[in-house]
């Protein structure tokens, strides 16, 4: 990726107190910084480096993007990492192996059996690591690890400051499976976690707290005419002569969509309007296509509920006109990471009504840039006074764009990543350029 | 005149691996973090002033209120009077001491749920030179008008709390070239009673100009 973007390009949208910072700063910053990840396009990571990347440069920064290879045993097996990391919903772990023994001796073999398994996938997570070693420039003067799957790549540091992002929950992770990540993790310089809930007080090295963040001018978040909004709607049968509640989200039992139609069904029993829950299928999760089948059988056919299965996924302006055509945009989360699909919602000046988990208590402060919901009723509550209530609606929904403004975009973060490779020259907790 | 170069400060916030769930909890750590942990939960609030509740300015205050529930506490912590704390120390000692003593008479016993702890960030503050560069009290006075807020913050908050040495630079700086009356007004100008930083700038700005008028 040679694309350099500047950062005069957000004039129109924050400070220029900032803007003038972020070229302050960057002068600051002396040599090669590296970023590794595990893939160019799909998921928030990609997404966020897509944008600060092309900043960076833009800064006169000297930065490669480079991602990890592996096969598929290898991208399973950090799939099953990232499951047990953060997998657990009301205390309940997922575990590599469902076993229920049914004797000592069934229980020992079942136990052997999931410990050769760890054993088989900790060997492959080291090996791909290795060979991706070998093969990367990983010579710079900063190099930022995101997630898991390169972590270990610390192992053949040379020198330079490395730090490892971490964009999940790893508060309540798989204990073999953090011991074994967290011998090579606590090599780093440091460590950046999205909010203080998803950190761990045991890796013994510095850790640093960034929220992940939003590109206005990302296709995901542009302004769209109203023009360019209908044809979307056009597109996929949906007309705008009524208000719109929308959920865009994976077919995910953790973003409770049968809760959001049940909320939806209580508030059409008052007001007339229309729900669109839009989202896709994970390729690696093979419940996906149940729980779509499942919210259609819960839609049950009625006409004003559009499940929209994005198969090809939908494209990023197909998502930011479903979000510009709503009244009020719903994340009903059971579990979430960071969510930030909500700082999508407030960006658009929209009400957002999300569920009180991970990061989106962090986006919406209750009553002030959305509401907080802790049950269905709560929900249907909720939507129908901001249907009831445009005024309302439209005080929450700026509120909540100036709350992304501050804290939620892409300047915001590459502000923190210039301050934070500047502290780690500068190990004082008060550093004077 | 000599020249004076506006300085910045930015924030980078880093965690301290302590967190709380109740009142005892929180008084152990506020004893013993460090100084920068509380400057930030005492002050960042003035700089992100939009959406924090109006009746409890600093992290403390609103946890106690959010999380615990004690209202006459919240209250106590959210009126601490920051025109007497020249160091982060005797703001921390005054913070112990209002917790300790409503310790010593109410019930405590009341924990933060799961996931509403009170965790301790610490701030590392990055200072450096802006591209305003003054030679003139009028050079001051319109810098002043268009600068980014957290310049104000710098040189009226932050630097008299964290940045010890710099603390008043810009106040000498006018005091080499310009009037000690108009010193002393900046100096006492008592930075926490406005509702936000656009409104601190606006009181500097009229205390610069009344200054210019009554000088001309």
């Amino acid at each position: 990726m040679n694309e350099t973007r500047s950062i005069w390009d957000y004039e129109d949208i924050v400070k220029r107190g900032l803007l003038e910072d972020l070229e302050l700063l960057a002068e600051h910053i002396t040599g090669r910084v590296l970023h590794i990840n595990a893939t160019y396009s799909g998921g928030g990571v990609a997404e966020i480096l897509s944008s600060m990347i092309p900043l960076l440069k833009g800064l006169g920064i000297e930065t490669e993007w480079n991602i990890i290879r592996g096969d598929d045993e290898f991208f399973s097996t950090t799939k099953t990492f990232h499951n047990v990391l953060h997998g657990r919903v009301n205390g309940a772990a997922e575990v590599l192996v469902a076993h229920e023994p049914v004797s000592v001796l069934d229980g020992l073999k079942s136990e052997i059996g999931e410990l050769t398994q760890r054993k088989e996938m900790f060997e492959t997570y080291l090996h791909w690591n290795k060979v991706n070693s070998e093969e990367m420039d990983l010579d710079s003067d900063f190099v930022f690890i995101h997630d898991p799957q390169p972590a270990a790549l610390i192992d053949v540091k040379q020198r330079g400051k490395w730090i490892w992002r971490c964009h999940i929950d790893v508060s309540n992770p798989d204990p073999l499976v953090w011991k074994f990540l967290s011998e090579s993790i606590s090599k780093y310089d440091a460590s950046i976690f999205s909010t203080p809930m998803f950190a761990r007080p045991d890796l013994g090295i510095r850790e640093f707290l960034v929220p992940p963040s939003i590109d206005p001018l990302s296709d995901k978040n542009i302004e769209l005419s109203q023009g360019d909004i209908g044809r979307v709607l056009d597109k996929y049968g949906i007309c705008m002569d009524k208000p719109i509640i929308t959920q865009v989200s994976r077919f995910d039992r953790l973003k409770d969509l049968p809760g959001v139609i049940d909320a939806y069904k209580l508030v059409k029993k008052r007001i007339d309007c229309q729900l669109i829950l839009a989202g896709g299928v994970a390729s690696d999760d093979p419940e996906g296509m149940g729980v779509y089948q499942e919210v259609m059988a819960k839609a049950d056919g009625e006409e004003d509920i559009h499940v929209l299965l994005g198969s090809p996924p939908f494209s990023d302006i197909e998502i930011n006109a479903f979000q510009r055509a709503s009244t009020v945009i719903m994340q009903k989360s059971l579990k979430e990471g960071f969510g930030l699909v909500v700082s999508e919602g407030l960006w658009k000046g929209k009400p957002v009504i999300g569920g009180a988990t991970g990061g989106i208590p962090l986006q919406i402060v209750n009553d002030v840039t959305g509401y907080l919901a802790h049950s269905v009723d709560g929900a249907a509550f909720k939507i129908a006074n901001l249907l009831k209530n445009p005024e309302l609606a439209r005080r929450l929904g700026e509120a909540g764009k100036e709350h992304v403004r501050h804290n939620f975009l892409i300047t915001r973060h590459l502000k923190d990543y210039l301050l934070i490779m500047l502290s780690l020259e500068n190990p004082s907790g008060t550093i004077r350029l | 005149m000599t020249d004076f170069t506006f300085y910045r400060a930015r924030y980078q916030f880093e965690l301290t691996g302590k967190k709380a769930r109740d009142l005892p909890e929180l008084l152990a750590a506020i004893k013993t973090i460090d100084e920068s942990s509380i400057f930030n939960h005492v002050y960042h609030a003035l700089l992100d002033s939009h959406f924090l509740p109006i009746g409890y300015p600093n992290d403390f205050a609103y946890w106690v209120i959010d999380a615990l529930h004690e209202p006459v506490l919240a209250e106590r912590l959210a009126n601490l009077d920051l025109r007497e704390f020249h160091d982060t120390e005797a703001l921390r000692e005054e913070i112990v001491r209002i917790i300790e003593d409503y310790m010593a008479i109410y019930d405590v016993s009341c924990r933060a749920d799961v996931g509403q702890e009170f965790y301790f960030i610490r701030c590392i503050s990055v200072t450096f030179p802006t591209r305003h560069v003054v030679t003139n009290m009028n050079e001051v006075l319109e810098t002043i008008k268009e600068i980014d807020l957290d310049s104000i913050f710098y040189y009226f908050i932050a630097s008299r709390l964290l940045d010890g040495e710099h603390y008043q630079e810009l106040s000498r700086w006018i005091q080499r070239n310009d009037s000690h009356e108009l010193i002393e007004k900046l100096d006492n100008l008592y930075p926490y009673g406005f509702a936000n930083m656009d409104a601190l700038r606006d009181e500097i700005v009229r205390i610069i100009e009344g200054y210019f008028w009554e000088n001309i």
